[in-house]
C-alpha cells in the first residue's frame, strides 16, 4: 500500500485559473495588448483542456510556450527583469503552471504566486477600493485552499465560502494589531529597478510642446497642502518643482551640474511674510520635491540646490508628507559664472526669425533688460495669441513657428518662447515647472492640488537677482488669478469633475478626496513617524522598536487568544439544550412535589403525572406537549428548531398549579 | 472468508486475554496510550505543525514582508500580515478540526493469518462542528478517510496484515487532519489497545476427504443420524442451516429447525494427537482445515488439543470456539 499523489479534479483546475486572473485583474488596465492577447489565449486553451478533460501538452510545446511568451514580453517592454515586465513574467507563469499541474502540491504553488501577484498591484494602486477587492480575492483563493484540503469533497461552495471568509475575517484584528504596531524600518534595503512605479501620471524631467498639456485633462491629484495661518493669493500660489535651463530646439532639461553647489538665498527678517505649509505629496517617481518661493526651513533629508531645487536622495515612490516654511519675499542671487553662460544658451542654425526679431526689439527697448521683457509680454498681448489646448503642430524651427505663424499655444509654449526670446537677447533666462493655483476642499480645509494645475513659466536674471516672469499671464490672465477652469480653454478638455454645476457632485467629490486624504495619511503614508505619532496619541511614549516590539507581543497575544476563544469555544449541542431544559422541567415538576423516579423514562413519568395529578385543561395539554416534544427532539433524529423554540418557551412559562 | 453473523456477540461470549503490554514511562506515551479503548482528544493529546506547503507559504510571507519593506508599500504590509494572521486561524482551526473527539475501540472480525485485520475506531463528536476530511494512518501510509458530522459518530478504520495467529495487536495510529487549509496538520498518536484474534491459516494441502478425523468409531461422513426426523422447533442462531425447515419458514414467515432422534448425530473428533505434521504450527493449520471443512459439511466435530477440549457440537458459536482455542494454543 503506498499514498498515491492526489489528482485535482476539473472543478479545482477552473477555480484557480480564475483565482489567478482575479488576482492579476488590476494589472490588465496597464499591461500592453500583445501580453493581454497572450493570456487571453493561453487561458482560453487551458479552458478547452480542462473542459474536456485533455491531455496537457507536452515538454516539447511547453517549452515553445515559454519561449514564445518570452518573446512577446521582450517585444513589448524591451526587457525582461524590469519591474512591469517582471509582473507580466510572473502573471504568465503563473498561467502557465496550469499546464503541467500533476499533482495537488502543484496547484498550491499556483495560489501562492497568486497572491504573490497580488501584491504587486501594490505598486500600481493603493487606493481603498483595491485593498477591499484584495480581500474579496483573498477569501477566493482561500476557499480553494479549502477545496484542495476537504479530501472527500464534501462541502459545497457555499459553505466553503463561508468558512474561508471567517478565516479572512478573524484575520483581520491580528492584522490590524500588527499593521500598527510592527516595527517599520525605513526603505529601500537596496537598490530598485529604474522602472519601478513607472506608472504616474504628472509632471516629468523635461519639458517639451505637449508635456503640460496632456496633464490638463487628469483630475489626479498631484499634492495636498495644510497650510498653518494664512493662504496666499491664487496668482501667488506657485508650486515650484524643477528648473530647466537646457534647450535642444525641441526640449527642456534640467541642467545635470545644478545639484552641487551652495545656493545663495537672501531672506528677509520678517517673520509675518512666512508661510507655514505641510504638502502630502502623491508618488511621483521624481528626486525633486514642490514649494512655493524660497523655502527657508525643511526637513533634513531634502538637499536644496543653487538652482533652488528642493532635491530628495531617491525618487518618490510613495505618499511623502513634508512641513515647509516659505518666504515669498526672499530672493535668489545666484548666478554663478558657469551658469550665467548656461542660461545664456540657444541651439544654433535655428529659428533665424526669432532671433532677428529678438535683437530688432532689444535695439528698440535701448537694450535695457526690464524694458525689453515687458516688449516681449506685450507682444504676446497685442499680437493675437490664443491661450488653447489644442495648439498647431511645430515644425523645426519650433519658435519661428509658434511666434509668426500659429500663436497658438499653451503655457509650455508661451515660456519656452519667452525663454527663448530673452537668451537670444543674450538675458539669463530659464523655464521653471510646478502646479500654479490649487482649490481649498471646503469640508477638511486643506488644498488640493492636481495634474490640470500643472503650469510652466520663466524665471529671468534681472536687477541682480532671479526674478519669475509669467508669460502665460500675459496671454491669459485668469489663468493665473483664478485658475485654469476660467482661463477660457476649451471645456470640453477639462475634467468632467471641475466643469461640472452640479454642486451635489462637487460636494461628493469633495467629501470623497477627504476621505482620500485620511487614508492617505494614515494607511498608505503610515511610515515610522506616522507610528510614533499615533503611539503618542494613543498615549505610548516610548516607541523605540524594543518597546514596540514588547507592545506588539502583548496586544497579539490578546488579540491572539480573543480570536482563539471566539472560534474555539464550545457551542452547546442540541441534545444539550433539550436536555437541559428538560432537567429544568424535572426540576420544577419535583419542586411541586412530583419528583422523577431514577430510570422513569419520559413516557412513564407522563403517565404517572397524568394519572396522579388532577390537572387544569392548560397545564394538562402543556405536559402533554412538553413529553411530545421532548421524546421527538432527544429520540428523533432530525433537529427542528421551530420546535425547540417551542418547548423552550413552553417549559420556561410552566407553572403547576394545583387544583 | 467466514463471517460471523453477530461477531459482536460471539467474542463477548469468548474470553480474550488481555493483551499485556509493559507500561512505558515516557510522556509520549502517556499521552497516547495505551488506554482502554476510550479515548478523548484534549487538549494535551493534539498535536500540531506546519504541512511543507505551510513552511512554502512562512516563505511568500518572508518574501512579502522584506518586498513591503524594500518599496514602502504600506498596503503590502496589510497583505502580509493578513495572510500571517490567516495562516495562524487555520492553525486555530486545523487545531480545532481534531480535537475534543472521542474515539472508542470496536470490536473486530478475527481473521485467518495472511489476511487483513481490520480495526474499527468509533470517533464520536460531542460538538456543533462539523469535523472534515480526517485520516488514519500508520506508518505513514493513509487507510481511511472520513467527515464527522456534528453531533455524530463515524466508523474509521485501519488493517493490518496478520502474519502470526494468536492476538494482533494494532498498536498506535495516527488520527490526522490538514483540513481547512492543508498549511498546518494537527495529529493524534493514540493505541486503543485494540487487538485482532488470527487463527490459524488453512493448510492447503490437506486432504480433508481422505483424513480420518474420527475417534468413536462411528465414521459416517454422510451423516445419517439425521434421518430420523422427530419435530419442528424454533430456530436458534447457531442451528445448522441444512436443518431448517423452509416449507414451514414459509409458511409461517418463522424459521424452524428439524429435530431428529434415533441414532445420536455422529461425533467427530479432532485431534492432536491423530494428525501427522511438520511441526505444531503446521499441525494447527491442518486442524484448522480440518475444522472449516467439518462445519461446512455441518458436521458434529469436537476438539481435542493438549490442555483443552471441546466437546462435540455445530454452529458457528461453536466454530469461532474451535478456531479461538487453537489461535490461542
Amino acid at each position: 500500500m503506498k499514498n498515491l499523489p492526489r489528482q485535482p479534479d476539473s472543478n479545482i483546475l477552473f477555480s484557480l485559473l480564475a483565482g489567478v486572473h482575479l488576482s492579476a485583474m488590476p494589472l490588465y488596465t496597464g499591461m500592453p495588448v500583445s501580453v493581454i492577447f497572450l493570456l487571453l489565449i493561453l487561458s482560453i486553451w487551458q479552458l478547452t483542456i480542462i473542459k474536456n478533460n485533455k491531455k496537457n501538452p507536452g515538454k516539447i510545446v511547453q517549452l515553445l510556450i515559454i519561449a514564445t511568451s518570452l518573446a512577446i514580453i521582450l517585444y513589448a517592454y524591451g526587457h525582461v527583469f524590469g519591474q512591469s515586465s517582471g509582473i507580466a513574467l510572473i502573471t504568465l507563469m503563473t498561467i502557465l503552471k496550469l499546464f503541467e499541474i500533476k499533482a495537488i502540491r502543484d496547484c498550491y504553488i499556483v495560489i501562492f504566486s497568486s497572491m504573490f501577484i497580488i501584491a504587486s498591484n501594490f505598486f500600481v494602486s493603493q487606493s481603498i477600493w483595491l485593498i477591499l477587492y484584495v480581500f474579496l480575492v483573498l477569501i477566493f483563493l482561500f476557499s480553494i485552499l479549502i477545496t484542495l484540503s476537504d479530501r472527500l469533497a464534501s462541502m459545497t461552495w457555499k459553505p466553503r465560502l463561508k468558512m474561508s471568509s471567517q478565516i479572512i475575517g478573524y484575520a483581520s484584528p491580528m492584522m490590524l494589531v500588527l499593521f500598527v504596531l510592527f516595527p517599520r524600518i525605513p526603505g529601500p534595503l537596496w537598490g530598485l529597478p529604474d522602472d519601478a512605479f513607472s506608472s504616474h501620471t504628472g509632471l516629468s524631467e523635461e519639458m517639451s510642446p505637449g508635456s503640460i498639456n496632456r496633464l490638463i485633462s487628469s483630475s489626479a491629484i498631484a499634492f495636498r497642502v495644510r497650510f498653518d495661518g494664512d493662504i496666499p493669493a491664487h496668482k501667488q500660489r506657485y508650486w515650484r518643482g524643477a528648473v530647466l535651463s537646457l534647450y535642444d530646439g525641441k526640449t527642456w532639461r534640467r541642467n545635470d551640474a545644478s545639484n552641487k553647489a551652495l545656493h545663495n538665498i537672501t531672506y528677509s527678517d520678517d517673520k509675518t511674510k512666512s508661510i507655514q505649509y505641510r504638502i502630502t505629496l502623491e508618488p511621483t517617481n521624481l528626486n525633486w520635491l514642490l514649494s512655493l518661493e524660497y523655502p527657508l526651513s525643511y526637513d533634513h533629508a531634502y538637499r536644496f540646490s543653487r538652482e533652488a531645487m528642493l532635491l530628495t536622495d531617491s525618487k518618490i515612490n510613495n505618499v511623502i508628507n513634508y512641513s515647509l516654511t516659505s518666504q515669498t519675499t526672499a530672493t535668489n542671487e545666484a548666478l554663478f559664472i558657469q551658469e550665467s553662460h548656461k542660461n545664456r544658451l540657444l541651439p544654433t542654425d535655428l529659428n533665424p526669425q526669432t532671433l532677428n526679431f529678438a535683437s530688432t526689439l532689444f535695439n528698440q527697448s535701448d537694450n535695457h533688460h526690464q524694458r525689453y521683457i515687458n516688449n516681449v509680454l506685450s507682444y504676446f498681448n497685442s499680437n493675437a495669441f490664443i491661450y488653447t489646448l489644442n495648439p498647431d503642430l511645430l515644425g523645426d524651427n519650433a519658435m519661428d513657428d509658434f511666434l509668426f505663424r500659429s500663436k497658438r499655444g499653451f503655457c509650455e509654449h508661451y515660456a519656452s518662447a519667452f525663454v527663448y526670446l530673452m537668451r537670444a537677447a543674450g538675458i539669463p533666462a530659464r523655464v521653471v515647472i510646478g502646479y500654479q493655483g490649487g482649490k481649498m476642499n471646503p469640508l477638511d480645509n486643506y488644498m488640493i492640488v492636481r495634474q490640470s494645475d500643472a503650469h510652466a513659466w520663466a524665471e529671468v536674471w534681472l536687477d541682480d537677482h532671479w526674478q519669475r516672469v509669467d508669460p502665460t499671464a500675459a496671454v491669459s490672465p485668469d489663468r493665473v488669478e483664478q485658475g485654469i477652469l476660467n482661463a477660457g480653454l476649451e471645456q470640453n478638455k477639462l475634467p468632467l469633475l471641475f466643469t461640472t454645476n452640479n454642486s451635489f457632485i462637487k460636494n461628493a467629490a469633495f467629501l470623497y478626496d477627504s476621505f482620500q486624504n485620511k487614508w492617505n495619511q494614515w494607511v498608505i503614508g503610515f511610515d515610522q513617524k506616522k507610528q510614533n505619532d499615533l503611539l503618542r496619541l494613543l498615549g505610548f511614549e516610548n516607541t523605540a522598536p524594543s518597546s514596540l516590539i514588547f507592545l506588539l507581543i502583548i496586544f497579539l497575544t490578546t488579540t491572539g487568544l480573543l480570536v482563539a476563544w471566539m472560534l474555539l469555544k464550545q457551542k452547546p449541542t442540541k441534545t444539550d439544550k433539550v436536555q437541559h431544559y428538560y432537567n429544568l422541567f424535572c426540576h420544577k415538576l419535583a419542586a411541586r412535589g412530583m419528583p422523577r423516579r431514577l430510570n422513569e423514562g419520559p413516557k412513564d413519568f407522563e403517565n404517572r403525572i397524568l394519572g396522579e395529578l388532577t390537572l387544569s385543561a392548560t397545564n394538562k395539554s402543556a405536559i402533554v406537549f412538553i413529553f411530545r416534544a421532548y421524546r421527538n427532539l432527544h429520540y428523533g433524529n432530525h433537529h427542528d428548531s421551530k420546535l425547540v423554540d417551542q418547548y423552550v418557551k413552553y417549559i420556561k412559562n410552566f407553572k403547576l398549579h394545583s387544583v | 472468508m467466514f463471517k460471523a453473523l453477530s461477531i459482536n456477540k460471539l467474542l463477548s461470549t469468548i474470553n480474550i486475554p488481555d493483551f499485556k503490554r509493559k507500561p512505558v514511562l515516557n510522556f509520549i506515551s502517556k499521552r497516547s496510550g495505551p488506554f482502554d479503548g476510550n479515548v478523548s482528544l484534549t487538549r494535551d493529546r493534539v498535536y500540531i505543525i506546519p504541512t511543507k506547503i505551510g513552511l512554502i507559504f512562512s516563505l511568500l510571507l518572508l518574501t512579502l514582508l522584506i518586498g513591503s519593506i524594500n518599496y514602502e508599500k504600506s498596503l503590502g504590509f496589510v497583505l502580509t500580515f493578513l495572510l500571517a494572521s490567516a495562516g495562524n486561524i487555520a492553525l486555530l482551526s486545523t487545531w480545532r478540526n481534531i480535537a475534543g473527539l472521542q474515539l472508542k475501540r470496536l470490536i473486530n472480525t478475527p481473521v485467518f493469518c495472511g489476511e487483513a485485520a481490520t480495526f474499527n475506531v468509533q470517533l464520536i463528536n460531542h460538538q456543533l462542528l462539523n469535523r472534515y476530511s480526517l485520516v488514519i494512518s500508520q506508518e505513514g501510509i493513509e487507510h481511511d478517510i472520513v467527515d464527522c458530522a456534528a453531533n455524530s459518530q463515524q466508523l474509521i478504520k485501519f488493517q493490518i496484515y496478520s502474519k502470526k495467529r494468536g492476538l494482533l495487536d494494532a498498536g498506535k495510529f495516527r488520527l490526522y487532519t490538514e483540513f481547512p487549509t492543508g498549511l498546518f496538520v494537527a495529529w493524534t498518536w493514540v493505541d486503543l489497545s485494540m487487538s485482532c484474534l488470527v487463527y490459524p491459516a488453512p493448510d492447503k494441502h490437506t486432504d480433508t476427504s481422505v483424513f480420518d478425523i474420527s475417534e468413536s468409531g462411528d465414521i459416517d461422513l454422510s451423516g445419517k443420524g439425521m434421518e430420523n426426523f422427530s419435530h419442528l422447533r424454533k430456530y436458534q442462531q447457531g442451528d445448522n442451516i441444512s436443518r431448517i425447515s423452509w416449507k414451514t419458514a414459509a409458511k409461517n414467515n418463522e424459521l424452524y429447525s428439524k429435530e431428529f432422534v434415533g441414532s445420536k448425530p455422529v461425533n467427530h473428533w479432532i485431534n492432536w494427537d491423530d494428525i501427522v505434521a511438520r511441526d505444531d504450527e503446521h499441525r494447527l493449520s491442518i486442524m484448522t482445515t480440518l475444522i472449516i471443512q467439518a462445519e461446512k459439511n455441518q458436521q458434529h466435530y469436537g476438539l481435542n488439543i493438549p490442555d483443552k477440549q471441546i466437546q462435540p457440537d455445530s454452529g458457528h458459536k461453536h466454530f469461532h470456539q474451535c478456531l479461538t482455542a487453537l489461535a490461542l494454543h
